[in-house]
This record gives structure tokens, C-alpha cells and sequence, in this order.
């Protein structure tokens, strides 16, 4: 016997754990030893660790109840620091070498809980009374109580700290899924992946085979858990299998899609993946997910030490671990015997053993004594079970309390896509309803069928249903050779007489008397019970506790349990950290990242950065000497009006139209007329929605008879793009026209000032004359440039002046930036950013995204005339409405502080001198500010009622979040070059 | 009048990135023009005899790729098609125009896309276990054969995946087309997934 297997206590001979492998953890900072193959459970119980935990409620001490997901107790804190990952069950946490595990729900220590108090006020504290209690004053209720209730009542808690782990998503596919590796699972994975199926085989513990791992049986002439790993070595040397081991399946979705998290390096700390959430899309599934114990409600039913009978089997088969020394049996079928039998083989002394059934026939191990038609009425023991006592009056020594209520089969994702488990009262328990997610089938115990030899038999049964619905023929197999163990039960939920602390949910503290109160209070329902006293709530879902707290209720009003019903359960079947769904998908990677052609070129020029949707554009350019941002903006904007600037405008949306019929589809679309725009010219457009609102604008060029090239708002590029593509296929699929983007295909820059005609003809080569005449405003051309790069070039302006857009292909990006600022170096070329785009754009008045909000007309921004009343158009009928072509309307307009030096804000509203502030006298409001360095004032654009004929009014700006109210001066919103003189320059 | 001549110098999108795990590759693909292909009514035979005569196969069902040496024809949209070739000339549009022939040429729309995609080639032992945590799609051999294509979502982004010819060692080999402008996100989440990250 090793060093480690001597400090631990309560280590037994057999089991998986490897003796030669030790493993160094520390619980609440005391130092303990377990093996590989240990959960965080086994190994406490192997060191004698009983008391791991106090209740969420009463704080009354607690300890590990159950070997599986299950777990309402054991609920422990692992990590430290960023790492600290609270309520982690202990009996499914493999134990690694050097775990920090706290427990949690406490307040002082676990042996010494001052949160213990409300023990002894439980007589006060039942179902709902909060509810009832802290109803006066209302206000306090958000300020004191509930802080003071959640703190008192939560469990464990988070750092507070970034997440340091990583996560990952995956997609995988597969023939048959098979949740589930005991031995109606095997069988089935085994059956399938003969016939030739690709096979996923899921489970969610590390340690795979299911309770064939901690049963005595024999299979095939062999222990159960070296049949389990027989099968796994055969399956896994398949390369038609994939198994997938510390993989919980916790949902069945739509079209056999089932959710997974594996838990890759669950505690690991070291970097690498944590977790893994899975989409595993399955023609079909089976699920053989088992079944889970209960409990029996009676007095203390929930010291530390006090255990479900199939987890006490369980420690001692696989883990090699005796939960005590002096163990009792209480059960109301033959389960209970079956570990009163291992733990006699094991030689672990049974105290008694106590069946509810009268006329139970099984026999006792030797010199054990057995109790039938008995009860236990109470327990003893201030942090640990150290007796029982029998409704006789008996007391029982016993340091650990095996309980078996019955089995309920894991029915869950059966009831995913609202399934509904019927009553079965051979088994005491739900099984699966007839309706199920499409494509899944059950096996085993989750089916109802309980025991070994059926088990496997089912397995293979069901196995070849789901096969043969594939339309392949199943592989012949042998079957398994397999005994089936007794399995009797007689239902008996609850200790008639019990006192108060008679507990059906161990996890919220529910007790018997809880269920009767809220009968008692009217609550009819199971789903209003469960509500009420919150049955079957937080991390464990009511696992062990929904059946009997709903067979409580029907005994109540004296109805059947099948009458009765139940509740059905969501996914997840057990917690999944968001991190898991969120995968790589955070911080920097939250969502991806657009950059434009000169990104590069930018980058290196120092340019300040700012998010425009997806894209990362840049701001403004600093320069040395510069300590504010509207020093930078204000210089670009100068520089542009005086001499010449550039900015990448790739990020608008491009979109290229061709075909025979692209003129009258383009005349469709757009609002103003496209019919005879001649080759080499270029027209401004909006589009209206079929409302009649407008939708976007932009320009568009006709590079040939055929051919068009559209541009959108940055915005609404993507929306214009589908839009148009639902013209084309839905509404007019007779025109021959073709659409595709090319908003990605092209770097776009925006060359602009009086010195722009100079810049760019040193850049284009012979051949393309830039004159006036030659090329005016609005003309188009694909051209040649530094020496044969192809691109495009369009005489259109968006801040004023004499402008181009200059496109090349986006691999001449950067390239063409450098080139401008080389080329334009003599005339003091300055590339400006998104700011002085705006700023430049409202000085000439033109409207962008804060005017086209989706929710104004043309006519209120200035563009009423474009909408055609010629030709037929999308949004033209609906355009007409009275309503939105009213005079008194809304109108864009200027303004202006009378004040020059008050700063204007985006958003304030319009209301009259001398009015009062408040919605009746709102008259408009104000879209687009900007500090105007040519007018050395802040000016901005807005709509207001009847605009158009108030220029020179003086009104109000309000903006009441800002406690701001100014007088401003309303105006044209042209503020530079109202004739346009430099435009046409 | 151009008074210099300037040249201008291309970048690739993601600058020609190259990386190798064990056996399994990923790099960018370089010098290749992509055009779009969209016959216009009533071309659909002349577009499928050029096809043909290009690849010397028929068009096959929209979730294949037609693949020939050195180029390749796979369906991007309904009723248009990816020409994709290696080509150093700027002027895909009219290599593309010169590969298909004159009877063709004047009846299909084509866009030259190939500053438009950034394309990454993926191949080795390890290919699929990366597109399995990036892709959706099935992408085992019985659902993605060679020559198999289909648009899709990988990283919040919109991707066209191309499974070509398997390498000389019998490995996978699936090429991934993705927006120029959000490609380096897409790489940074191609770099975030096994084998490249553990």
C-alpha cells in the first residue's frame, strides 16, 4: 500500500483509480491525496471529507449525496483568482493533480456557519415568504432586502475578473449520435459502427462505460467494467467512431442538431482550451442517457453522510472508496439490496437494512439486520450522520445512509421540443412520451428499461431501428450474454409524520411541508408548485427531486401521479458556461473587423481610428504640435478647401450592374430618372423604400451601354445590395440584368480641393485628359494610371469643391495613397479622415445618414423634386400620401448660433422663443453638428416645421440631457459655395 | 498630362501568409484572378459549350466546382459562376474574356472579383479538424467530394469553400475564399483553433 492510499482514510481495495498515479488537491486549504481516475467527490470521501458544503437556505451542513451530474449538495468553488469557477459538482469534476477547491454558501467556516441561524428560524422561513413578508415598504425591497436576501441565500460566486480561459465552438456530423456509454449505449454504438455508420459516442463523465463502471455484473463472462472497456478499445479503433468522453449533450434542437460542451481542460489553468461547445448535427440519435436515483423525504434526511444507495455502490466498486464504516440501507425496491450485497463483498459493514416494502422476499447478507415495512423517522449527527432511528423507536448506529427512492430514467431531451414523459407504475417512475425531437430514439434505462441483460438487449433493439431507418441494413451481431437483476419497487416517497426538515429538494432546500403549503395555498399545478416553493430550480434542475416533490403533490389532492403530470425540462441538462457559447468570439474578436485599402498606409501615418460599423476607418490625422482632435479636423478641412486633400472612401458600398435591361432596372429603382444618362456620366439617386421613405442615396456611373456601377452609403450597403437582389429575382425576374459587389474589389479615394485636377493628372497616364471640358462635373471613365495600374474615375464632389473619386484595384491601396501624397506633396496634399468628411459635407449641406434615417422623405430633405412623376418607381405611389408631402412639415434647414461662440449638439430639439419646453411646442430637431473652421462657428443641419420658409428665424435649440437651451438662427443648409462656383471649377 | 509614372506596388491581403502545423498547411493564394461569370438570357448554351471546351466537362450541379489544371469554374450565385486562374496580368476581365472565346464573352456578364477575396489554402491531416470548428458544413468526404463547393458562414463571415484536389499525400485540401477587407479577422480565427492553437 502506497503513502497516498495510507493517508486516505477511507480507500478500499479494487475500483478504476490508478494507485501508482497520486494526485495533490486542497479543500478549504487543508491538503489531501487522491488517484487518477478520482472525481473531486471520491477523493474527499476517500479522506474522510464528508462535510463539503452548507444548504442554500438553512446553511445546514451538507455533504456529497450522489456520483453524478445530479448533484444538489456538493456544489464546491474551483480555482483562484481569475480562474475561481464556482459551483462545480464535485462528483463530476475530475480530480487533477494540484486542484484548489472552496466549499461555498457559508459565512465564517463549514463547521461554524453563522448563516446557521436560519436553521433555527426555518419555522419562519417557508415557502414564498419573502413574498409575504418584505412586502412594506415597497421601495425597500430593491434596496435592502433583496441585497440582503441574495447574499444570504446565493451560492458560489464569480471573480469579478476577465475570464482567462479559452473556449472554442465546433461543428461535427454524423450518422448516429449515441448519448450515453453504459451498456444500452455501447451495445447500440457497437451495432451501428458494425453496419457501417458514422458514429459520435458521447458521454459525459471522463471515465466511460456508465454504470457498467460501478456494477458487479458480468457480461460476456466478463466484469462489467472490463467488458465497458473491451467494447470502448474496439469501438475507438473504428475509424467510423468518434468517441467523445467529458461531453455532456445538453440539448436536442431543431433538425438533429444536439448541443455539446466538452470539457477539454476543465481546471487546467495552463492556457489551452477549456472548453469546447459543440453543435454535432445526427441523422439520427439515440439517446442512453440512464437513470437517476431519488431520495425518500423524512426527518434530517439530509446529513453529511446520507447518500443515494446507487452512489454509495458506485464509490466503493469504481472508486475504490467506503463512504463509511457502519452503513444503512433504506430503499423501497431491490436496488437497495444490491449495495447492501457489494458492500458486504467489499467488507464494509451494513447496520441495517430498511425496506418499506412489508413483503419484500430478498435475502439479507449475513448478519445483517433487516427491517421490513419499516421507516426511518429521524437522524443524528451535528455535522455528520452518526445514527438512525426507526419509526419503532430503534436507533441504528451509522455513519452513512444509503438511500433508494427508485429510479427515474433521464428522460430530458425527450422533452426538448415539448415532449411529455408518461407515468409508468411497473417502474414508479416517467419514461419518454411518444412525441419526441425527429429522429431520436431511446434505449435502456433512460426507456424505462432497467436492468443489465434487457438493458444491452435494448440497445441493440433500438439500434437497429434507428439503422434500418437510414435505409442500411444492420450488421449481425451476437447478442450479449447478460443476467438481469431483480427489480421490484413499491413507491413510497415520504416518512408519514415527518417534522419539518423532511427534504424533497436538497439543492433549494424544499422540504415536504413546503409542497404542502403551497397545496395548502391553492397552488394546483405542478408548474405553480415548482414556482412557489422553487422545486427543481438552479444548477441541478430538480435531478433527484421532481418526482417525488410532484408525487407529494398528487398524494395531496389525491390524485393518481400519472393524473397529476409533470413538468418537462429545457435544455440546457446542465449549466453551460456563456464563455462556451461565446467561444473565440470576445474582446478583440468579439466580431470581425473591415479595413479599408489604405489601412496600412493610415496606420503609418499616426491616423486616430474609429469604428464605422464593421469597418475601422480612420478619424483624423494628427500632426506634432496638435494637442486637441479639432485642431487636427479643422487643418484638414482648410487644406481641403484650400488646396487639395484626400480620404479613403473604399468603404462605400459598390455595387457593379450589368446586362441588357440594367437601364430600366436601375430606372426602377431609383427615384429620379437613369433612362438617359448618356456613357461617362455619372447621377446622384435616391432610393425610396416601397413606404416611400427614403431608403439610401448615392451615385451612379455608366461606364458603357451595359454596364453601371452603383455606390451606396457605407450604412446601407449591405441593405441596398439585398434590396436590389430582391428586385431583380422577386419582383422583375423578366430583366436581363445582373448584379454583384464590388465594394470589396476596389480602394476608393476621394481626392478634393482646387489643386485635385493637378494632383491626379500627374497620376493618370497620357490618354485621359482631365480638362473641364473634357471632363466636367458628374463625368465618368475608366482610366489608366501609374503606368497601366486600371482604375476608374468619377468627377463628383461630396464636400463642395472641384472633387474626384479615384478607384484602383484594392491591392494598389496603399500604394495609391503614398502615390497621392507623393504626387501632391507641392501643393500641400493633407488626407483627412471621417471628421472632415463630416465636416465638409454639412458646410455644403448635403445630407447623410443622420438625415436618410429611414424615417424621413425626400421632399423633407431637399430632394422632393427627384422623385419622378414620370415613370413608375419603387416607393412612388406610396410617396403621394398627403400626409408626407404636407407644407407645414418637417424641412431641412441651416442653423446657426446667434451666439458664435455657444458649440451646437445633435439631438436637441427645436421649440420657439419664449415657449415652454415641452413636447406640445417641439418644432423639430437638429441631425448633424460640426465646428465650421471657414465660418469659425458651430453649425449644423436639422429638420424643422416649415423650414424652408423660416430662414432667419431665431429659435430655440434645446437638449435637455445636456442642459443646454440656446438661440439659433435658422438657415439654408448651404453654408459654403451656395452657386456652387467651385464645384463646377 | 502625367508628369511621373509612378509605379504602384500591389499587396496581397494578407501579405502573403504562410503557416504549417505538423502535416497540416495553411497559406495565402497568390496571383489569382477571380471573375464572375453571369450568362445573360438565352446564353446558357453558349456559356455551357465554353465551358466545356475550357474544361472539357459539362457544368455540373450547382454544388460542384469544375477544376482543370491551373484554373477553376465554380458557382458563386444562381445563374453566375467564379472563373478562377492564375494570372499576373492586372486585367483579369480580359484574360478571362480570352480564356472563355469571342461567342461567349459578349453574352456574360463579368466583374473582375479578384481584389475582392482574399483565398487561403488549407490542407493536410489536420485540414478538417480546423473547418470543424469553423464551419458548419459537412465536410467529410462522403458530403464534400473533391471539386465540391458551397457558400457559407465561418467566423461571422461570409466564405466560399472550395474543396480541391487532394495533395500528392492523399491529404484534403480545401481552399477558403473570404472579403478582402475582413480577412485578417477571418485569419486571426482560422489561427485561433487546433492544430495551429492548442
Amino acid at each position: 500500500m502506497t503513502a497516498a492510499s495510507l493517508s486516505q482514510k477511507n480507500r478500499i481495495d479494487g475500483g478504476l483509480v490508478d494507485r501508482n498515479a497520486p494526485l495533490s488537491f486542497t479543500f478549504d486549504g487543508a491538503h489531501y491525496t487522491g488517484f487518477e481516475g478520482d472525481t473531486l467527490a471520491s477523493a474527499l470521501l476517500a479522506n474522510n471529507v464528508r462535510l463539503v458544503n452548507r444548504s442554500f437556505k438553512y446553511h445546514r451542513p451538507r455533504g456529497i449525496f450522489s456520483a453524478g451530474a445530479e448533484e444538489p449538495n456538493a456544489l464546491v468553488t474551483i480555482g483562484k483568482e481569475a480562474y475561481r469557477d464556482p459551483n462545480c459538482r464535485a462528483t463530476t469534476t475530475k480530480l487533477t493533480d494540484g486542484l484548489t477547491v472552496e466549499s461555498q454558501s457559508k459565512l465564517g467556516s463549514l463547521s461554524f456557519d453563522l448563516m446557521a441561524v436560519n436553521d433555527y428560524l426555518s419555522p419562519l422561513l417557508g415557502a414564498g415568504f419573502y413574498y409575504k413578508t418584505f412586502m412594506w415598504p415597497a421601495t425597500f425591497w430593491e434596496k435592502l432586502y433583496e441585497p440582503i436576501i441574495r447574499r444570504a441565500a446565493g451560492l458560489g460566486s464569480l471573480s469579478g475578473l476577465p475570464d482567462p480561459d479559452h473556449y472554442l465552438k465546433g461543428y461535427r456530423h454524423c450518422d448516429l449520435l449515441v448519448i450515453g456509454s453504459g451498456g444500452a449505449g455501447l451495445a447500440a454504438a457497437h451495432l451501428a459502427a458494425k453496419s457501417g455508420l458514422d458514429v459520435i459516442l458521447a458521454d459525459e463523465d471522463f471515465c466511460l462505460g456508465g454504470r457498467l463502471n460501478a456494477e458487479k455484473t458480468h457480461i460476456n463472462d466478463m466484469p462489467a467494467a472490463a467488458f465497458a472497456a473491451d467494447m470502448l478499445a474496439w469501438l475507438g479503433a473504428m475509424d467510423n467512431v468518434r468517441i467523445m468522453p467529458r461531453t455532456t449533450v445538453f440539448g436536442a434542437f431543431d433538425h438533429g442538431c444536439y448541443g455539446a460542451l466538452e470539457r477539454v481542460n476543465e481546471h487546467g489553468g495552463d492556457g489551452t482550451f477549456r472548453q469546447v461547445y459543440w453543435k454535432i448535427q445526427a441523422k439520427r440519435c439515440i439517446l442512453a442517457a440512464g437513470s437517476i436515483e431519488r431520495s425518500i423525504a423524512f426527518s434530517n434526511n439530509d446529513r453529511p453522510g446520507i447518500m443515494l444507495a446507487g452512489a454509495v455502490r458506485t464509490y466503493v466498486n469504481r472508486f475504490g472508496v467506503a463512504p463509511g464504516k457502519k452503513i444503512a440501507i433504506f430503499t423501497n425496491n431491490d436496488d437497495g439490496w444490491v449495495t447492501a450485497t457489494d458492500l458486504h463483498a467489499a467488507g464494509i459493514e451494513v447496520s441495517a437494512i430498511i425496506d418499506t416494502r412489508d413483503t419484500c422476499q430478498n435475502t439479507p447478507p449475513p448478519g445483517v439486520t433487516c427491517v421490513r415495512g419499516g421507516h426511518i423517522t429521524n437522524t443524528h449527527g451535528r455535522l455528520g450522520l452518526t445514527a438512525i432511528t426507526l419509526a419503532n423507536g430503534t436507533r441504528i448506529p451509522a455513519d452513512c445512509l444509503a438511500i433508494s427512492g427508485g429510479w427515474s430514467p433521464a428522460v430530458h431531451l425527450t422533452c426538448h421540443q415539448r415532449g411529455r414523459p408518461v407515468w409508468r407504475d411497473d417502474i414508479a417512475a416517467f419514461v419518454p412520451g411518444s412525441e419526441m425531437p425527429v429522429g431520436l430514439y431511446v434505449a435502456g434505462a433512460a426507456n424505462g428499461i432497467m436492468t443489465t441483460g434487457a438493458g444491452l438487449a435494448d440497445g441493440l433493439a433500438v439500434a437497429r431501428k434507428a439503422i434500418n431507418s437510414l435505409g442500411v441494413k444492420p450488421a449481425r451481431i451476437k447478442p450479449f450474454k447478460a443476467s438481469d437483476e431483480e427489480f421490484d419497487i413499491q413507491p413510497f416517497w415520504f416518512v408519514p409524520g415527518s417534522t419539518d426538515k423532511a427534504f424533497v429538494d436538497l439543492q433549494n432546500d424544499v422540504a415536504v411541508k413546503d409542497i404542502k403549503l403551497s397545496y395548502q395555498e391553492g397552488f394546483r399545478s405542478v408548474e405553480h408548485m415548482k414556482r412557489y416553493t422553487t422545486l427543481g430550480m438552479a444548477t441541478d434542475q430538480g435531478k433527484t427531486a421532481n418526482i417525488p416533490g410532484l408525487a407529494i403533490m398528487a398524494n395531496l389532492s389525491g390524485k393518481t401521479i400519472a393524473e397529476t403530470g409533470t413538468t418537462i425540462f429545457r435544455p440546457p441538462y446542465t449549466p453551460v458556461p456563456i464563455a462556451a457559447f461565446a467561444g473565440h468570439s470576445r474582446g478583440k474578436s468579439f466580431r470581425p473587423v473591415r479595413l479599408p485599402p489604405s489601412h496600412r498606409w493610415a496606420g503609418e501615418q499616426k491616423a486616430v481610428f474609429v469604428e464605422v460599423g464593421p469597418w475601422m476607418r480612420a478619424q483624423w490625422y494628427p500632426q506634432p504640435g496638435e494637442t486637441h482632435w479639432r485642431q487636427s479636423v479643422n487643418r484638414e478641412v482648410l487644406a481641403v478647401r484650400a488646396a487639395v486633400g484626400f480620404c479613403d472612401v473604399s468603404t462605400l458600398g459598390k455595387i457593379d450592374v450589368q446586362g441588357p435591361d440594367a437601364t430600366t432596372f436601375l430606372n426602377r429603382v431609383y427615384a429620379n430618372g437613369f433612362a438617359k444618362l448618356a456613357v461617362g456620366k455619372t447621377r446622384y439617386g435616391i432610393m425610396l423604400r416601397e413606404d416611400g421613405l427614403v431608403m439610401d442615396d448615392g451615385t451612379t456611373a455608366r461606364l458603357s451601354d451595359g454596364h453601371y456601377v452603383m455606390t451606396t452609403t457605407t450604412a446601407q450597403a449591405v441593405g441596398v445590395f439585398r434590396h436590389l437582389e430582391f428586385c431583380r429575382q422577386c419582383l422583375w425576374p423578366e430583366l436581363d440584368v445582373h448584379l454583384i459587389s464590388t465594394t470589396d474589389q476596389f480602394a476608393q479615394f476621394a481626392v478634393a480641393g482646387p489643386q485635385s485636377r493637378t494632383v491626379l493628372e500627374a497620376l493618370v497616364d497620357p490618354g485621359t485628359d482631365l480638362s473641364n471640358n473634357a471632363f466636367p462635373f458628374m463625368a465618368c471613365a475608366e482610366i489608366s494610371l501609374c503606368g497601366g495600374v486600371r482604375g476608374r474615375l468619377f468627377r463628383i464632389s461630396f464636400s463642395g469643391e472641384l472633387a474626384y473619386e479615384i478607384a484602383v484595384p484594392a491591392r494598389y491601396g496603399n500604394a495609391l495613397a503614398e502615390a497621392l501624397m507623393e504626387e501632391g506633396a507641392a501643393f500641400g496634399i493633407t488626407p483627412y479622415g471621417t471628421e472632415a468628411l463630416g465636416v465638409l459635407r454639412i458646410e455644403k449641406g448635403h445630407v447623410a445618414g443622420n438625415e436618410l434615417n429611414g424615417q424621413t422623405t425626400a421632399a423633407q430633405n431637399g430632394l422632393g423634386r427627384m422623385v419622378s412623376q414620370t415613370k413608375d418607381s419603387i416607393g412612388l405611389i406610396l410617396s403621394q400620401r398627403p400626409e408626407m408631402n404636407r407644407t407645414d412639415g418637417y424641412q431641412l434647414v441651416g442653423i446657426k448660433p446667434v451666439n458664435h461662440d455657444n458649440s451646437l449638439t445633435a439631438g436637441a430639439h427645436f421649440i420657439g422663443l419664449g415657449a415652454d419646453t415641452v413636447a406640445a411646442n417641439d418644432e423639430g430637431w437638429v441631425t448633424s453638428v460640426a465646428y465650421s473652421p471657414h465660418l469659425k462657428s458651430s453649425i449644423g443641419l436639422g429638420f424643422l416645421k416649415q423650414g424652408q420658409d423660416r430662414h432667419g428665424d431665431i429659435v430655440r435649440a434645446v437638449n435637455l440631457l445636456g442642459n443646454q437651451d440656446i438661440e439659433v438662427e435658422i438657415c439654408s443648409p448651404h453654408f459654403i459655395d451656395p452657386e456652387g462656383t467651385r464645384l463646377y471649377g | 498630362m502625367a508628369k511621373t509614372r509612378r509605379k504602384l506596388q500591389a499587396e496581397s491581403p494578407l501579405g502573403g501568409f504562410e503557416t504549417r502545423h505538423n502535416d497540416t498547411h495553411l497559406s495565402e493564394i497568390q496571383q489569382l484572378s477571380l471573375v464572375s461569370l453571369a450568362p445573360f438570357t438565352g446564353a446558357m448554351d453558349r456559356f455551357h459549350r465554353a465551358s466545356k471546351t475550357l474544361f472539357d466537362k459539362q457544368l455540373p450541379d450547382p454544388r460542384m466546382a469544375l477544376i482543370g489544371e491551373n484554373r477553376f469554374l465554380m458557382p458563386s450565385a444562381h445563374n453566375q459562376w467564379f472563373l478562377g486562374f492564375t494570372d499576373k496580368d492586372d486585367d483579369a476581365v480580359s484574360a478571362a474574356k480570352a480564356l472563355l472565346g469571342a461567342a461567349a464573352t459578349k453574352v456574360v456578364a463579368m466583374t473582375d472579383q479578384s481584389d475582392a477575396w482574399a483565398a487561403l489554402s488549407l490542407s493536410g491531416g489536420g485540414a478538417r479538424i480546423v473547418l470543424e470548428h469553423l464551419c458548419q458544413l459537412d465536410c467529410r468526404d462522403t458530403a464534400m467530394p473533391q471539386g465540391a463547393t458551397a457558400r457559407t458562414i465561418m467566423a461571422h463571415l461570409g466564405v466560399i469553400l472550395l474543396r480541391q484536389r487532394d495533395t500528392d499525400e492523399g491529404t484534403p485540401c480545401f481552399w477558403m475564399f473570404t472579403p478582402r477587407s475582413s480577412a485578417q479577422s477571418f485569419l486571426d480565427s482560422v489561427m485561433a483553433v487546433p492544430p495551429f492553437t492548442r
